[in-house]
């Protein structure tokens, strides 16, 4: 349920009685640009560091040792042409313990938000200086794991300048020009006018919500903001861009990147997320049985949608000189699902292997929490219970009709160009 | 048949544990969750990578097999006699299966949310009937190929296990998990048979559920799926002579990385034994590794304020029956001054003891891991399997982090962390450096 606290900040309870924990959560939702993306990944780590009451890191995580190993996640999560910066802080619920922790807990969050250690400046500059440094790793590590790094090459050509084209770390070259003042003036932006979500999820009692809306929703300012919105990926009518990048790895990783064009709360979107779990979401899927089980091409060959910018993924691991007849697959198996080549019982399963992956969200706080985040960014008031009956309602046509409006827009081919791993 | 079901419950943590062991050896272990959508169900037997050489019950010469052969096995579970595979099955009762390969277990498991006793059933069948022929064989050499070679991309997975070479001689948790492509070229459907026939016997083999789960009717269910003809007894395996000391103290690889990567190992040399004594001694590694390097830790504080570690440095210790290890890793400028480090903060803590307090704390917050495990039905799935089949009763683990003493720690501290024992395995970026031309 949805509580509007004041202009541009809500408050969301998820009521369940089953966990052992609680959750509560701050959202910030901003753009996704190329001028505060790596600000926007800094600041949570920032923020992190130190607080004026908690000082250093071991303060934080000796307190959090001592509230029964509470622990507190900051990070950012891209949605669509936007970001939210979180601040989610789990704790074990009174009855396992014998004592309340939620009014620490709240005076916690808020001090993590509204009170980080700053010198005159701005941020600390030591712990400035450190977190640059962890990001521009984090950054450079993206090559560390060859899927992703192929994964990403092929959404940044795709979207090249624009946000949802950009690694969510952001960018090495951006990290000498912020200054503890820059991030500072960054922060005290987005704190006072992003479009802000609270959640709280779990078991909360009268006197502990209280604690939550005078402790923490009470500090924040009212402010005229909304949910970034997205411009959904559509197809230019142009032939799929070939990229081939050579790299020293042992296996070749393709990825063919492609725009759908189905807005995210439309009905279609539902065929279109479907259709993907027949086509290539599940280990029944046309790609799974055909490039991997049929030829033994590849060890895993499948496809994701994402839902709020409408793009599709298609991945998978293989020999150099596969190239040719794993995109033949591929293409053979994508021609099937434009021309309708589909079997009941292919729809059929994908109904029910959604339906039990939907229904298992609710036995997350995290991933309900992202779920109703993301409804409430996209406009929409399902509940999961609404999301599987409109995928059970699916029909066969508009599988077909949605999987004739996607385009394939990138193949991006990282080519393993030795037979061994590295020297030992 | 009706069977006696044992119950172990804890107040506290308002949970508990049904047990029996069916008629066939089996030991099913159900842990009810109310109010939840899912159900979990983990099938594993107690076999996996590391057992090579074995001697199959009823036979008097050992039988030695190739590297990778269960994991071989495990993929070619899923092929069934009628040319389909489990997954179909399961795509018709709308269930998630999976399977996996350790070194000591091979499991095989669903999640689902609706028909659960019918995707038992599946699960059940599937395991207990084995198809191997001469052309389904072929055809998974092919993926399991690519399987290999994406670990051998992997420097997260290369870094671990030049670290088992450098810590382990004769070991056979050095070998990878899947074999390699070489090895698994010498597998055929009569060694597959073979070695399924010694190991997926119910008395080898455990079933644990977690959900909203009646046992009774899993008993039911079981009665008329398995009759007690396979169980054969032990299986009895060589005891592994391994020397006391490290093969090397340092193992270096180089591959397209951003950033030095770097584990850090220390073999274990006491003797392995199951049950609660295995358990206290690893509840006693942990609470050291957490003590000394933990993030609540001075010494992770300094390393991460110096920058050289980063919140992915991660400690953990392996002790099963038979191998075990600790390990610290993660990424570095520096792998040497990391290892340099920890070290020294060793040999003081040996000297000079450990923080009293720190060690409450630190139980503190196992104990509190352990409440907050129980969000999570798979999650509860993977750790108590394995807990039991060391002997360990999962409802039982916070009892003994309490009966860990400060003498138990210290004597772990000596015997286990020897400085002059322990290796440094490092990924190093290629000569190219991370960074590939398009």
């Amino acid at each position: 349920m949805t509580e509007h606290i004041k202009s541009g900040v809500d408050l969301k309870y998820i009521p369940a009685e089953k966990f052992k924990t609680n959750t509560i959560s701050v959202f910030f939702n901003i753009p996704l640009e190329k001028e505060t993306i790596t600000k926007a990944a800094l600041l949570p780590a920032v923020m992190k560091r130190g607080t004026e009451k908690h000082r250093t890191m071991t303060e934080i995580s000796k307190y959090l040792d001592d509230l029964y190993s509470a622990t507190l996640h900051a990070g950012i999560r891209v949605k669509g042409d936007g970001e939210v910066l979180y601040f989610t802080i789990e704790y074990i619920r009174d009855e396992f313990i014998g004592e309340s922790l939620t009014e620490k807990i709240v005076e916690l969050m808020r001090e993590f938000i509204f009170e980080p250690l700053c010198d005159e400046g701005g941020f600390d500059q030591e712990y400035l200086d450190g977190e640059k440094q962890n990001l521009k790793n984090a950054i450079e590590g993206l090559i560390n794991d060859k899927r992703e790094y192929v994964e990403f090459k092929c959404r940044e050509a795709m979207f090249e300048g624009e946000g949802y084209g950009m690694f969510e770390a952001g960018r090495v070259e951006d990290l000498p020009g912020i200054t503890g003042g820059g991030l500072y003036e960054f922060y005290k932006d987005v704190i006072s006018t992003a479009k802000t979500d609270i959640f709280i999820s779990g078991s909360f009692s009268d006197t502990a919500l209280s604690a939550v809306k005078s402790g923490l929703c009470g500090a924040f300012a009212e402010r005229d903001a909304k949910y970034a919105a997205t411009r959904i990926a559509e197809g230019s009518g142009n032939e799929p861009r070939e990229i081939v990048e050579e790299i020293p790895v042992v296996q070749s990783k393709l990825c063919i990147g492609l725009k759908c064009g189905v807005e995210p709360i439309s009905k279609m979107y539902y065929a279109l997320m479907l259709g993907g779990c027949v086509f290539g979401g599940s280990p029944f899927s046309k790609l799974f049985n055909n490039v991997r089980e049929k030829l033994s091409l590849a060890y895993y060959a499948a496809s994701r949608t994402e839902r709020f910018k409408s793009t599709m993924f298609i991945s998978c691991g293989i020999e150099t000189d596969k190239y040719g007849a794993a995109l033949d697959e591929i293409m053979v198996q994508f021609d099937k699902m434009k021309n309708g080549e589909i079997e009941d019982s292919e729809i059929k399963n994908s109904k029910r292997y959604m339906s039990g992956r939907f229904t298992s969200m609710k036995d997350s706080l995290r991933t309900m929490e992202d779920y109703y985040l993301s409804q409430a960014i996209m406009g929409s008031d399902d509940g999961i219970d609404e999301l599987i009956e409109r995928t059970n309602a699916v029909t066969k046509a508009e599988i077909v009709e949605a999987f004739n409006k996607i385009e394939i827009d990138v193949i991006y081919f990282l080519k393993g160009n030795t037979s061994e791993g590295g020297a030992e | 048949m009706r069977y006696e079901i044992k119950e172990f419950a804890s107040d506290e943590l308002k949970e508990k544990m049904l047990f029996a062991t069916h008629k066939s050896g089996l030991r099913v272990y159900v842990f009810p969750k109310k109010g939840f959508s899912k159900y979990y169900a983990i099938y594993g037997t107690d076999y996996g990578s590391t057992d090579r050489e074995f001697l199959v019950p009823g036979e008097s010469e050992k039988t030695v097999v190739p590297d990778g052969i269960a994991h071989f096995l495990e993929h070619k579970m899923f092929e069934q006699p009628d040319g389909s595979n489990a997954f179909d099955s399961f795509a018709i009762t709308g269930a998630s299966s999976n399977a996996f390969t350790s070194f000591d277990m091979t499991a095989y498991l669903f999640t689902c949310t609706d028909r659960f006793y019918e995707n038992l059933d599946i699960l059940i069948d599937f395991v207990n009937s084995p198809y191997f022929t001469d052309e389904n064989v072929n055809k998974e050499m092919g993926i399991i190929g690519q399987e290999i070679k994406m670990y051998d991309d992997d420097p997260g997975w290369r870094v671990f296990f030049n670290a088992l070479r450098a810590m382990f001689r004769d070991n056979p948790v050095k070998i990878d998990i899947a074999g390699t492509v070489e090895s698994i070229a010498k597998i055929n459907k009569d060694i597959l048979y073979k070695c399924y026939n010694t190991f997926y016997n119910p008395g080898n083999m455990i079933l644990v559920l977690v959900g909203d789960v009646d046992i009774n009717e899993v008993m039911d269910r079981l009665d008329k799926r398995m009759g007690d003809e396979k169980n054969l007894g032990e299986i009895k395996r060589p005891e592994v002579r391994e020397p006391a000391e490290r093969v090397t103290e340092f193992a270096e690889q180089r591959l397209v990385v951003s950033q030095p990567m770097f584990n850090i190992g220390f073999k274990d040399i006491t003797p392995f034994t199951g049950g609660e004594e295995l358990a206290k001694r690893e509840a006693a590694t942990e609470i050291i590794l957490d003590t000394l390097f933990g993030k609540s830790s001075d010494f992770y504080m300094e390393l991460y304020g110096e920058g050289l570690i980063d919140s992915g440095f991660s400690v953990e210790t392996e002790l099963e029956k038979r191998y075990g290890f600790s390990l610290m890793g993660g990424e570095s400028r520096d792998p040497k001054a990391v290892y340099e480090k920890i070290k020294k903060r060793i040999l003081k803590a040996q000297k000079e003891g450990i923080d009293k307090s720190d060690i409450e704390r630190t139980k503190k917050v196992m104990k509190a891991s352990g409440i907050k495990l129980f969000n999570y039905i798979e999650g509860m799935g993977n750790a108590y399997i394995r807990m039991l089949l060391k002997g360990i009763n999962p409802l039982d683990y916070n009892k003994v982090i309490d009966s860990v003493t400060y003498d138990d720690i210290m004597a772990r501290l000596k015997t286990h962390f020897d400085t002059n024992n322990c290796v440094l395995s490092t990924v190093l970026p290629t000569e190219s450096g991370g960074e590939a031309e398009r």
